[in-house]
């Protein structure tokens, strides 16, 4: 009788660790605002006013602030108009008493001068790009960076050809109106914004000369990939310097090989590989909470507006070039995230539209704000390149005994580089896996890899890791860009 | 000790690790299908350009898919469901594969699916091969794609497809129409025969036109018809010469339903239209319980629903009656930035910050903006009329001597080809740059919302204000130009372009049938010369030899200028 007791809870036991997963829900909360009655808001970017109150613009072109959006529902949400149908506002920010808005023909800033809650001064800031009417000619635009900038990037006509000028460029506007072209390459863009360092990263979409869609660093003077727009260098004076060489339009090209051939070629600091990180990603945003918002500060975020996710990213920087780990965060969202904020007090703001693309969040407009419960979840933290493979670190402790190779897989691939539509994952290698250490407080492992291949996207899943307390790997796959290896 | 355990252990199917779809062989016919079709997903419209696929029983279809979106699609065929006729709980089922959604082209293993396509790529083709079920009936197909089959759906009708209309004709008419013209009054552009009403093959892409058809059509079985007329912009369905059904047009595509009794036998039809501007949809589809549908037009959304009103009517109305709206959009036609401002009173205008000038003016309706928020965004239209460009292009230019030609607009070109380097690049194309001379400032709003306009000419700061009024009890424009410094010599302000100028007794200056208008604060000066201007849409930006009148007003500077716009005859505007 009794050993069939024992039996019987034992595999109640068994069942009860295989049920033991945590859920995203545990560690973040997502709550969806109540949008104003007859109105649409499809949410493209988020400021927080002197007044505290949350600014978020409108594909539609109406910028409205939330008062108690921290506090919502807990505090009814007051959502008031202030500012009307600007032309497709994609990026705002506030500095200084003024509204800042990235809108399709300029960045303007704007004013509630007579007190009646509505914007009524527009100063156009700078509108020194060209616009031909295409619809597809999109440009977004980032808070400010520690030098007053706001770095603006411009889609391609159709996101494949620059029929208008700058369109294929990144522009970096100070707040005193002076607009100089930052970086040239740029084929179809979905958001901007800067790190805590003062960089600038943007999205670039799947498409042409861009096997996967990928996070890229706007460096200053680089060529970003795609060469359609290269036929503006004429009129930058010579900030860029010399207009650069000509890709391969072979048709089979490769990023390492791009890097030979082009001086100023940077290639994507994080692949976003195609159909299992995302497949349109949008905004970028540093977390500047200081642990508030959990155990990502500092590192960014990017948002997706296909799968309706938003994800994380893992930046460092190896022998001058910028690279790192992408990972999943938090998915389900309402409709396509297109917006996305953290602001210092700890809270996210995301939202967006699934307007004209489709999206797996159903609904056509959004604005969501998400809390970190405070409870740690279990996560790869930080994910450095080494001479012979990755160090990885951990949110909790892990259990030292699950980190084996056998809990882990690995398979590295690159893309085409190419004047083709995007590519399939190519030149597949799977690494051999050792666990080169454990450290002793169970936060961090060393993985040896063997080959280790530059230029590859290193997938590394581990889903067989365990913390201390027995739980698997919230996210238990990283993507890692491996555009250099340190010594 | 009772432990609650949930155990929902999920069982984790083993899919197939490798990304690809695997496609089935195509099947032995497939040289020689009954029917060959294509379809096509129209870009940025979420739609198949095919909603009704007509075939007999059993029939071998060979489907050519062709997808020149930027995102993937996929087509679905599954067997009608009385609880679900649209498919749309199949939709949600194929949505919740999440995950697993890609790996298997968002295609659940289902009894009720009877042929599927996989997906089709970006600017990639497929065939898709089936054979039609044997049991007549509706059979609707849809992308499932997450969020796609609301709008990307159609059906298969299984049965015979005789047409439904023994004689049918059209009349196509060309103009500005806001609402079902009196056809008696017009000439037609284009007449002849039909199978069946498609508005589609007639006017696709066009605006302004009106379309009128008229037939007969046969009933077989009589009874309480439903009818269902779905029309963007608008439609008016008589029957035996009464009326049925009217869709005044001003929403977007909107479908109105209609019980009509016919006795079996012939019945006439007259099917007016019109298309405003934006997109064009025209759908007739009516229905009986116990009988085959009859289907007037290739598009059966009306009756399937397949179109959603996004959220809001397409004509901008002001928020408030007594305040102006400033609305930053594309118009159809314009340079690209473009500022239309709605004013109380009916009068309305698009100022460019490209040319940082008065573009157009007109009254009525302000602006359809449709096409705007309707899928990707694709620009407005002006939606009232009596429009007037007084000038177009700039408003201010340096003439060293008066026989100096207006050269409006500043243009770069380049030698460029796509995915070509510069050598082997043939094509020369033009753009617009920005005008060293001007730069936009940007507006202030004032207790009424009436933007203020501010840019500088050569480093002079000039505010551009405009407020409407009438005259006579006649819609008219006051502008006033504040010039704050002083303007190098020989600075003239375009105030006119090609009218005949003749002098009016008020002292103002015809444009042309429509409109005169008035200057005050300087005295005006006519020349006929050779300009060279940029010719609109700026979307290929050339400069164009134009030889036309001007009326040409001297400014030296630090003057204010007023300029009156009036329309010379009250308007028929619609309340």
């Amino acid at each position: 009788m009794i050993t069939k007791r024992i039996v019987f809870l034992s595999s109640l036991w068994a069942g009860l660790a295989m049920a033991q997963q945590a859920k995203e829900s545990d560690y973040y909360k997502v709550t969806t605002f109540e949008i104003p009655k007859g109105e649409v808001v499809e949410a493209t970017g988020f400021a927080v006013m002197d007044d505290g109150k949350v600014a978020v613009s409108s594909r539609r072109g109406q910028i409205w602030t939330i008062d108690n959006a921290d506090h919502y529902p807990d505090k009814p949400a007051k959502w008031n108009l202030f500012a009307e149908y600007l032309h497709e506002p994609l990026g705002i920010a506030f500095l200084d008493g003024w509204l800042y808005a990235t809108q399709r023909p300029e960045v303007t800033r704007m004013k509630d001068i007579d007190g009646d809650g509505r914007a009524d001064k527009y100063e156009t800031v700078s509108d020194d790009w060209g616009m031909s009417g295409d619809y597809h000619e999109f440009t977004f635009g980032s808070r400010f960076d520690p030098d007053g900038n706001i770095w603006t990037v411009h889609c391609l006509t159709g996101s494949y050809t620059s029929e208008a000028l700058y369109r294929g460029w990144a522009i970096k506007v100070n707040k005193d109106g002076t607009a100089v072209p930052a970086a040239c390459g740029v084929r179809s863009p979905g958001g901007i914004g800067v790190n805590l360092q003062g960089d600038a990263f943007y999205t670039d979409n799947q498409g042409t000369w861009n096997g996967s869609s990928s996070l890229k660093w706007v460096k200053p003077g680089s060529f970003l990939g795609n060469p359609n727009g290269n036929h503006h260098f004429k009129h930058t004076g010579n900030v860029m310097g010399e207009r650069p060489p000509e890709p391969n339009y072979s048709g089979d090209g490769r990023v390492m090989e791009a890097r030979k051939q082009i001086p100023t070629y940077v290639p994507p600091a994080v692949v976003l590989p195609h159909g299992k990180v995302g497949q349109s990603p949008t905004a970028v945003e540093p977390d500047s909470s200081e642990g508030k918002f959990g155990p990502f500060a500092g590192q960014m975020f990017v948002a997706e507006q296909t799968y309706g996710q938003v994800q994380r990213v893992f930046l460092e920087k190896v022998n001058g070039m910028y690279q790192g780990a992408a990972f999943h965060f938090l998915r389900g969202f309402s409709s396509g995230n297109i917006g996305l904020m953290i602001t210092p007090e700890g809270k996210m703001y995301t939202g967006g539209s699934n307007r004209g693309w489709g999206s797996w969040g159903t609904k056509l407009d959004s604005v969501e704000r998400i809390d970190w419960t405070g409870k740690m979840p279990f996560e790869i933290h930080q994910m450095r390149a080494r001479s012979d493979g990755f160090e990885l670190t951990f949110t909790r402790p892990i259990n030292p005994a699950s980190a084996k190779p056998s809990s882990f897989s690995c398979s590295a691939y690159t893309y085409r580089y190419s004047k083709g539509y995007g590519s399939p994952e190519l030149e597949n290698i799977e690494p051999e896996i050792e666990v080169a250490s454990v450290a002793a407080d169970g936060l961090s492992i060393r993985i040896k890899l063997t080959p280790l291949t530059q230029g590859h996207v290193h997938e590394l899943a581990a889903p067989g890791l365990r913390s201390a307390k027995g739980l698997p790997l919230l996210h238990d796959t990283a993507y890692y860009t491996l555009n250099e290896i340190p010594q | 000790m009772k432990i609650h355990v949930s155990t929902r252990i999920k069982c984790v199917t083993l899919i197939s690790l490798t990304a690809t779809w695997l496609e089935a062989e195509p099947p032995a016919w497939s040289a020689k299908p009954d029917r060959e079709i294509t379809i096509s997903m129209v870009p940025a419209k979420m739609a198949y350009d095919t909603t009704l696929l007509r075939v007999q029983p059993g029939a071998k279809v060979k489907l050519n898919l062709k997808n020149p979106d930027d995102l993937e699609h996929n087509l679905v065929l599954i067997k009608n469901d009385p609880e679900d006729p649209q498919g749309e709980r199949f939709a949600a089922r194929c949505i919740e594969l999440g995950a697993q959604g890609p790996k298997l082209a968002w295609t659940p293993d289902s009894p009720r699916v009877l042929a599927k396509s996989g997906m089709v790529g970006p600017k990639k083709e497929r065939e898709m091969f089936f054979e039609a079920p044997s049991e007549p009936g509706d059979y609707p197909y849809l992308c499932t794609f997450p969020g796609h089959s609301k709008l990307m759906r159609g059906i298969l009708k299984v049965g015979n497809n005789d047409p439904i209309f023994s004689n049918l004709s059209y009349k196509v008419y060309a103009g500005e129409f806001r609402k079902i013209p009196d056809f008696r009054k017009l000439t037609p552009i284009k007449t002849g025969n039909a199978e069946w009403i498609d508005v589609r093959t007639l006017i696709g892409g066009e605006d302004g036109r009106a379309i009128l058809w008229e037939g007969t059509f046969e009933v077989r079985t009589g009874g309480e018809w439903q009818f269902y007329l779905g029309s963007d912009d608008g439609a008016e369905l008589v029957i035996d010469g009464k009326g049925v059904a009217r869709n005044g047009g001003n929403y977007f595509f909107q479908v109105r339903k209609a019980k009509v009794r016919l006795e079996p036998g012939v019945h006439k039809m007259r099917l007016a239209y019109f298309e405003g501007g934006g997109p064009e949809a025209l759908s007739l589809v009516a229905d009986l319980e116990g009988a085959e549908d009859m289907i007037f037009t290739p598009d059966i959304t009306a009756k399937t629903g397949a179109r959603r009103s996004w959220a809001g009517p397409k004509i901008v109305k002001l928020r408030n009656p007594d305040e102006a709206l400033v609305f930053r959009t594309f118009l159809r036609g314009r340079s690209s930035r473009s500022i239309a401002v709605a004013y109380p009173g009916r009068v309305n205008i698009n100022w460019s910050a490209d040319s940082m000038n008065l573009d157009q003016l007109w009254r009525g309706d302000f602006v359809n903006a449709a096409s705007n928020w309707n899928t990707r965004g694709g620009g407005s239209h002006i939606a009232g009329q009596d429009t007037v460009s007084p000038t177009g292009g700039m408003a201010l230019q340096v003439l060293d001597s008066i026989a100096d030609p207006w050269i409006d607009y500043s243009v770069g070109s380049s030698r460029y080809e796509k995915d070509k380097g510069p050598e082997e690049s043939t094509a020369l194309i033009s753009y617009g740059i920005p005008h060293p001379d001007y730069e936009f400032k940007g507006y202030d709003l004032d207790a009424n919302r009436f933007p203020t306009f501010c840019y500088t000419f050569k480093g002079v700061e000039v505010a551009d204000h405009y407020s409407p009024t009438t005259i006579g009890g006649i819609e008219a424009l006051k502008r006033t130009m504040v010039i704050r410094g002083d303007l190098p010599p020989n600075t003239y302000l375009l105030a006119g372009v090609k009218g005949d100028f003749s002098g009016l007794p008020d002292g103002s200056y015809k444009i042309n049938e429509l409109m005169a208008l008035k200057v005050e604060g300087a005295t005006p000066v006519v020349r006929s010369s050779e300009a060279q201007m940029v010719k609109p849409p700026a979307r290929k930006t050339e400069l164009v030899k134009e030889k036309r009148k001007e009326l040409l007003v001297p400014v030296k500077g630090d003057q204010t200028i007023m300029i009156t716009y009036r329309w010379m005859t009250a308007g028929q505007l619609d309340k």
